[in-house]
């Protein structure tokens, strides 16, 4: 068998709030490329809390979350830079209200080809040595090359029309396509979803699984805490559930949903199905 | 008392052209003390803000922290006039400093002061932008700053710009103690000058107050123009509403 690339590998995940009540208490986890993890779990398990975590949204009390080679719960390591490369997509969507669609989408991924820019002029002026290294892109090259990428995006989800009206104009489910394509903007390698359609009209949620049908289609390493269970079913290569900070059981949608041995999971399925 | 005659007076003391420019660098020195002023305000607000929303997980943001706490404190804490007069009379002679133009002197202590202010309007309007926008900066890798300077920031600034209105409103009116440092402001202008001519004062003081309403119903209008800017990104339409069928 080969060996899948790991993307995402936690240990011992522990996470106590401020106020000292405990979250999360030592998660195990490991996504692989190309993998579609989905977390279920009842209100207040911890299942957003520990898809929070796997990017530092919230800091971990304990454990670690290996990500390309470095364990992010570590405070030295510069989160920003790891950021990049996860993308991830909120319930209330989130989207920059003092910017227009199009700003919305390009806005990371030019200031980060900005810096990285300044970085390697640095880099340039100090040791002379490749003189044949291609020339740097200008400004306006960076500019321009993102604009075309964040207009790509749009035409991919049929909102190219929207590129210069401001997010208060859009309906919940354009919002939320625009997230998305706003996290796929800096080629994350992998993506995390918050509920994404907890927050929408209901007419709105096909839309937006739709496009993350597609994303999971093209192979995208995907982790997604929903409520969708229909879509968990259809799209998930490892279901999870999570009760009182712990994974309580872990398997494929068919063992999960066909074959529940754990009771909570059983009680909690008898709920939403 | 004849009114005629104290405005009769009042208007041949302005034909000079020597008292109308004297009347023109008054009010042009009031005008850029309160702009400088809340300028300079707005960018120590602001520093100020920004450090007590920031998280305080360490010892330097807790000791910054701190700091402006004290500051704060001092120029909420004393009036202007005190202020303007340690400034000038006991702070820049014990420092050694001599020849220091009084204006200049007058421009930093009104920024400082207005500081003070604006950064209490300021944090209001930090945490009136969803934690969200935040949230979202940080996850596509913006770093904290950035995340403040580009999204949180611009539109704080739209959610307070009435109160910082008024904040400039409040600050073109306080310059009127600009005299007590030798500034030649309005005051001066009008009262110290114009009105000390004829030894008549009454139509000065008039003037005076109608000059400061004009100055302060401009800044009205000028917040609204700026409200208009500010809130294109709330405009739910793009396009003018259509005229109803009759």
């Amino acid at each position: 068998m080969v060996e899948k690339n790991v993307i995402i590998k936690v240990e011992g995940l522990e996470k106590t709030f401020e106020d000292g009540k405990t979250v999360l208490n030592g998660i195990d986890l490991v996504v692989n490329q190309g993998e579609k993890v989905v977390i279920l779990g009842a209100s207040g398990s911890g299942k957003s809390t520990l898809l929070r975590c796997l990017n530092c949204m919230e800091d971990p009390t304990g454990g670690s979350i290996f990500f390309d080679g470095v364990d992010l719960a570590d405070m030295s390591v510069d989160i920003n830079v790891r950021r990049e490369h996860i993308g991830m997509v909120f319930q209330q969507f989130n989207l920059f209200n003092n910017k227009t669609v199009i700003e919305n989408i390009m806005l990371a991924p030019v200031h980060i080809a900005f810096r990285n820019m300044r970085k390697e002029k640095i880099k340039r002026f100090f040791d002379k040595i490749d003189e044949n290294a291609e020339p740097l892109k200008s400004k306006k090259e960076i500019i321009a090359e993102k604009k075309a990428h964040a207009m790509e995006l749009l035409r991919r989800i049929g909102l190219e029309e929207k590129a210069n009206v401001y997010p208060s104009t859009l309906s919940g489910g354009q919002k939320q396509r625009i997230a998305i394509v706003r996290a796929l903007a800096m080629n994350p390698d992998v993506m995390l979803f918050d509920e994404p359609t907890s927050a929408l009209d209901p007419e709105m949620v096909g839309e937006v699984l739709d496009l993350m049908k597609q994303l999971a289609a093209e192979g995208m390493t995907m982790v997604i805490v929903t409520h969708e269970m229909g879509f968990a079913r259809e799209v998930a290569d490892k279901i999870i559930f999570i009760d009182e900070g712990k994974i309580k059981e872990e398997g494929t949608p068919g063992e999960v949903f066909g074959n529940p041995k754990d009771a909570r999971l059983k009680d909690f399925l008898s709920k939403v199905l | 008392m004849n009114w005629s005659v104290k405005w009769e007076k009042f208007l041949s003391t302005m034909e000079s052209e020597y008292f109308r420019q004297l009347l023109v660098d008054g009010l042009a020195n009031t005008v850029s003390v309160a702009v400088l002023g809340l300028l300079i305000g707005i960018v120590i607000g602001s520093v100020i803000a920004v450090v007590k929303v920031a998280p305080k997980y360490n010892l330097i943001n807790r000791i910054l922290d701190k700091i402006c706490n004290v500051y704060v404190a001092i120029f909420r804490g004393t009036p202007i006039v005190v202020q303007l007069s340690l400034a000038y009379y006991v702070l820049l002679p014990s420092l050694g400093v001599k020849d220091v133009d009084s204006l200049i002197v007058g421009i930093i202590v009104f920024g400082m002061n207005s500081g003070a202010y604006v950064s209490e309007i300021m944090r209001g309007g930090l945490n009136s932008v969803d934690s969200g926008q935040m949230e979202a900066g940080r996850a596509v890798g913006l770093s904290y700053s950035t995340t403040m300077i580009k999204i949180v920031i611009p539109q704080a600034v739209k959610n307070i710009l009435p109160t910082l209105g008024n904040e400039f409103i409040t600050l073109i009116k306080e310059t009127s103690v600009l005299s007590f440092i030798t500034v030649y402001d309005l005051y001066t202008a009008l009262i110290d000058t114009i009105g000390a001519k004829n030894y008549e004062k009454m139509v000065p003081y008039l003037v005076l107050a109608m000059i400061y309403i004009v100055l302060v119903l401009l800044i009205t209008l000028l917040v609204k123009v700026l409200e208009n800017i500010f809130a294109k990104s709330d405009k739910k339409r793009t396009q003018p509403r259509k005229a109803k069928a009759v």
